[in-house]
């Protein structure tokens, strides 16, 4: 189970960094054309904009499940260790309730606009498959929060590099130059 | 009160339209007998966007009322959004001879939200302008122009003329001119001031009427059942009434001339219209678009397009 | 009771190292569900349709263009270069952040995207040499606001456009506030470095004129990357937005060309992009919940139709609308402020006599205060990321305490010396 926690988190952040990338790409296309041919993309701006809701969400269960989440830890620093546990356990318990309510409230948000068959406004693309993004992004980081439960927030499992699906062996990120 | 309702606008409390709105909820709220209390907020400062109001209205829970613009709406209720486009009325007296069908159309879609309308405001801005950094109203000197509009409609509708339009966005508008990601700009002349566009780009000459729907008072249909017979009757009547009366300054064009008339004090300089011929080309490839547009929305949709053809050409 | 739930919740904050942007966003949904009649369905709208609509959007990309500057090497090199020309002031490389900010704010209209755009290039190079990493993010998160202020600016923008007041003259209007501001800025880390030895780092060794200018070589680097990004918007060929897409592409060719680019490390900078950028959006989520949930019980409106009713002296009104700015700003993106703020703000403060040019640039001081003042500061959210949390949100705010307080300082000043601000644009309106 730790293995498919593992291997989920960054694969599916993976599939975030690959978002950032084409991102990138639908940016300097649409540059590209306005000098060109004095049209950028008509749909460029609406394709960063999911692509950006995209790359958020995806990215939560790993920045969970990694610890890298912004904390103040100003107070619990200075608890004992078994105090320490406690509030990180209820810490864990907190993050699963709200990504469960945020996953509640973004499926039905989701379920509207595919029963509504909502469409984007410039690309006319279906919008629910990128609006059920959000759902999906919040309830893995309930399951991967639920899973380290019983972990400190401080001491979370390092995932293995995003994009490297080889290594699925528990080693630290490289360390930055 | 027994209902208190909190009512969405996103225009503020100083554009005209806001005048006939506030007179709304003021007369409501004086002649409902303590059954209804309406608050406005003006400027969206209940923090949400119209895009949404057809999600957030019909539980009733946080807020009741709101005015529509049915533009706004395209996302979730293109119907709403595209029964009547840009261009597709010829003249001003012609829309609002339409008004009565139009509260038929609108209500009709309204009401399968959950949600009433209660009433129309006339939008007061009634001219369309190609603002440019020099003086131009030709389509042929447009078409080697990087010209801006703000949606996807009009981005068809002037490539059907041969000019490549780009959308940009209303707030990043200003530095774009100034820096010449575009030269011209498809913008109404009484909206001109807000975004000081007359600083980057001065230069404006009229190409279309600005037909666009009214305004509509909408209310949650959950809120709205909660209300006394004698209060929901009333608040369609004052809702006709306010109708009644914005139209009539829509109509002579009177705001539009004012405020044409301070953009040209504040350095709007206003340059012969687009010729007869370019404003025909613009109405005939807007209602082509519209057309398009309203019969791939469906049966209900395209019905409406037709009755609305029929009555309007 | 609304602002006791907030405190409450802030206190589980602190209590439990919750996450912030959950904590923040539980906040949001208590207020939602138990005070706004179980609109908590609102949560959703309210993130959607701020992470769709693209003005965040250069974010990232900064971010990642700062990444590509430190894995190619050449962030490293510039700063090494550039290091011989600041050792002799206090708080040495420290003040290039401030320098640096103030260009870039020039071509880029928001805060945090300069807090982006200059932190991750700045941040791990300064770290290295030994600056004590929270000073470094004070600075950078200081730097980061001048964003706002000196032009263009999107606060300014949006004040122009729904108040109606000449974007020009506001534009205009923010130049010798933001450079006067830049300069008090480089005040406070010359104070504190002289303060602080381990801020100061002064080097000793000397260095010869022939050194020093071999060595800006390596800055040719980072001045082509910055001349292509302020280039793209000067002369109209991408809007801010696009150029960090443009700054993206062209610290790859530079990396690769000058530096020590692989095709590995790529990928490696767009993941420790996406990595701060997953933090940071988070946080970001929360925060809107938060701010829907207030705004929707129309919260501020009250606030400020009861001050508007008070009977108070102009002056007395301006400064209690000064601090409920620096209230509001602690829970508020500076967007959603400005938004819910000024259609309120503007007709209550210009009956009393300010001027409508001079009040959009206080509004837009009042926001930068609030884009670095804790639990909502994008500006700290953004560095502590980029810090990869070795900067925590809690020594980020108490760094930049002090900018925060010369900030306070500057806005009396302005209202005292409303020249400051007005006497370009009104030099403008006599030409
Ligand atoms: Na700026
Ligand atoms: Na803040």
């Amino acid at each position: 189970m730790d293995r498919i926690i593992d291997w989920t988190a960054r694969v599916i952040a993976a599939v975030a960094v690959a978002t950032s990338v084409f991102m990138t790409g639908v940016i300097l296309v649409s540059v590209v054309m306005r000098y060109i041919v004095g049209a950028p993309l008509a749909f460029g701006e609406e394709l960063v904009g999911l692509a950006f809701a995209g790359i958020v969400f995806l990215m939560l269960p790993y920045c969970e499940y990694t610890g890298q989440n912004i904390r103040i830890t100003l107070l619990v620093e200075r608890y004992p260790p078994a105090l320490r546990r406690v509030a990180d356990a209820v810490a864990r318990l907190l993050t699963a309730f709200f990504c469960l309510a945020f996953a509640w409230l973004s499926y039905d948000f989701t379920a509207t606009s595919y029963q509504w068959e909502v469409r984007t406004l410039v690309a006319n693309l279906i919008a629910w498959p990128w609006m059920a993004i959000m759902p999906v992004g919040m309830v893995l980081t309930v399951i991967v929060t639920l899973w380290l439960i019983r972990r400190p927030l401080n001491s979370s499992p390092t995932a293995g590099e995003i994009g490297d699906l080889d290594a699925m062996k528990l080693d630290p990120v490289e360390s930055r130059p | 009160a027994e209902n208190e309702w909190r009512m969405h606008m996103v225009i503020s409390d100083t554009r005209e339209e806001a005048k006939y709105v506030k007179e709304f909820v003021d007369e409501v709220n004086e002649r409902s007998n303590g059954d209804l209390e309406i608050t406005l907020y003006p400027s969206a400062s209940l923090g949400i966007k119209d895009v949404d109001l057809i999600r957030i209205l019909p539980p009733g829970n946080a807020v009741q009322a709101a005015l529509i613009a049915p533009g706004y709406m395209a996302r979730d209720v293109p119907e709403l959004a595209y029964t009547i486009a840009f261009g597709s009325v010829p003249t001003r007296a012609k829309l609002v001879e339409l008004y009565p069908l139009l509260h038929e159309i609108y209500g009709g879609i309204y009401a399968r939200y959950d949600t009433v309308l209660l009433g129309f405001v006339s939008n007061q801005l009634s001219t369309v302008e190609v603002f440019c950094k020099e003086p131009i109203n030709t389509l042929e000197e447009l078409r080697s122009k990087k010209l801006r509009v703000s949606d996807k409609f009009s981005v068809d509708l002037w490539a059907k003329l041969g000019v490549s339009a780009q959308i940009i966005g209303q707030y990043d508008l200003y530095v774009a001119m100034s820096t010449g990601v575009v030269d011209c700009a498809q913008h109404l002349i009484g909206m001109s001031l807000d975004i000081s566009l007359h600083e980057v780009a001065p230069y404006a000459a009229y190409i279309t009427p600005y037909n666009v729907p009214p305004w509509g008072i909408v209310a949650s249909k959950r809120a709205f059942d909660k209300l006394k017979p004698e209060t929901q009757a009333m608040l369609f009547e004052v809702g006709e009434k306010i109708g009644l009366e914005s139209a009539e300054p829509f109509l002579s064009g009177s705001h539009n001339d004012a405020i044409s008339a301070e953009a040209i004090a504040a350095g709007v300089k206003v340059v012969e219209p687009f010729s007869e011929a370019d404003q025909k080309a613009y109405r005939d490839a807007a209602l082509e678009i519209w057309e398009a547009k309203m019969r791939s929305l469906g049966e209900s949709a395209t019905a409406n397009y037709e009755k609305i053809h029929a009555m309007a050409h | 009771m609304i602002w006791l739930v907030i405190l409450g919740g802030l206190g589980v904050i602190a209590l439990t190292g919750v996450p912030v942007g959950i904590g923040l966003g539980l906040i949001g949904l208590v207020i939602l569900h138990f005070l706004a009649g179980g609109a908590e369905s609102l949560a959703v709208t309210a993130v959607w349709n701020v992470f769709t609509d693209a003005t965040m959007s250069s974010v990232p990309a900064f971010i990642v263009m700062g990444e590509l500057l430190l894995y190619s090497g050449l962030g490293r090199r510039v700063y090494s270069s550039m290091e011989p020309f600041f050792r002799r002031y206090p708080g040495g490389l420290l003040h290039t952040n401030i320098a640096v900010s103030t260009l870039f704010g020039s071509v880029a209209g928001s805060s945090t995207a300069t807090a982006a755009a200059i932190g991750s290039v700045a941040y791990p190079v300064l770290a290295q040499k030994g600056y004590p990493r929270p000073a470094i993010v004070g600075s950078l998160a200081a730097g980061g606001t001048l964003g706002l202020l000196i032009p263009p600016s999107n606060t300014l923008l949006v004040y122009g456009a729904t108040q109606n007041v000449s974007i020009g003259k506001l534009f205009v209007a923010g130049i010798l506030p933001g450079i006067l501001l830049a300069l008090m800025f480089m005040g406070v880390i010359a104070f504190l470095a002289s303060r602080n030895k381990d801020m100061a780092l002064r080097d000793t060794r000397t260095v010869t004129l022939r050194q020093k200018l071999l060595g800006l070589v390596d800055v040719l680097p980072l001045i082509a990357l910055f001349t292509i990004v302020i280039g793209s918007i000067v002369f109209g060929i991408a809007t801010p937005t696009e150029s960090a897409g443009v700054g993206v592409l062209a610290a790859i060719l530079l990396g690769v060309v000058w530096g020590d680019l692989t095709l590995k490390l790529i990928w490696k900078s767009f993941v420790a992009g996406a990595v701060a950028f997953g933090a940071i959006g988070l946080v970001v989520v929360g925060a809107l919940v938060l701010a829907q949930a207030i705004s929707i019980l129309g919260a501020p409106q009250q606030i400020i139709t009861s001050i508007s009713h008070s009977g108070l002296s102009a002056t007395s009104v301006f400064f209690v609308i000064v601090a409920i700015y620096i209230l509001l700003g602690c829970f508020f993106d500076g967007l959603s402020l400005l938004l819910m703020t000024t259609p309120l703000v503007y007709p209550l403060l210009t009956r009393l006599g300010f001027d409508p040019v001079w009040l959009g640039v206080m509004i837009t001081v009042l926001i930068e205060i609030g884009m670095i003042t804790p639990p909502v500061g994008m500006n700290l959210f953004v560095l502590s990321a980029i810090s990869k949390n070795e900067v925590s949100l809690i020594s980020a705010s108490r760094a930049s305490l002090p900018y925060f307080v010369v900030m306070l300082i500057a806005v009396v000043l302005f209202t005292t010396f409303p020249q400051i601000i007005l006497f370009l644009p009104n030099l403008m309106s006599t030409l």
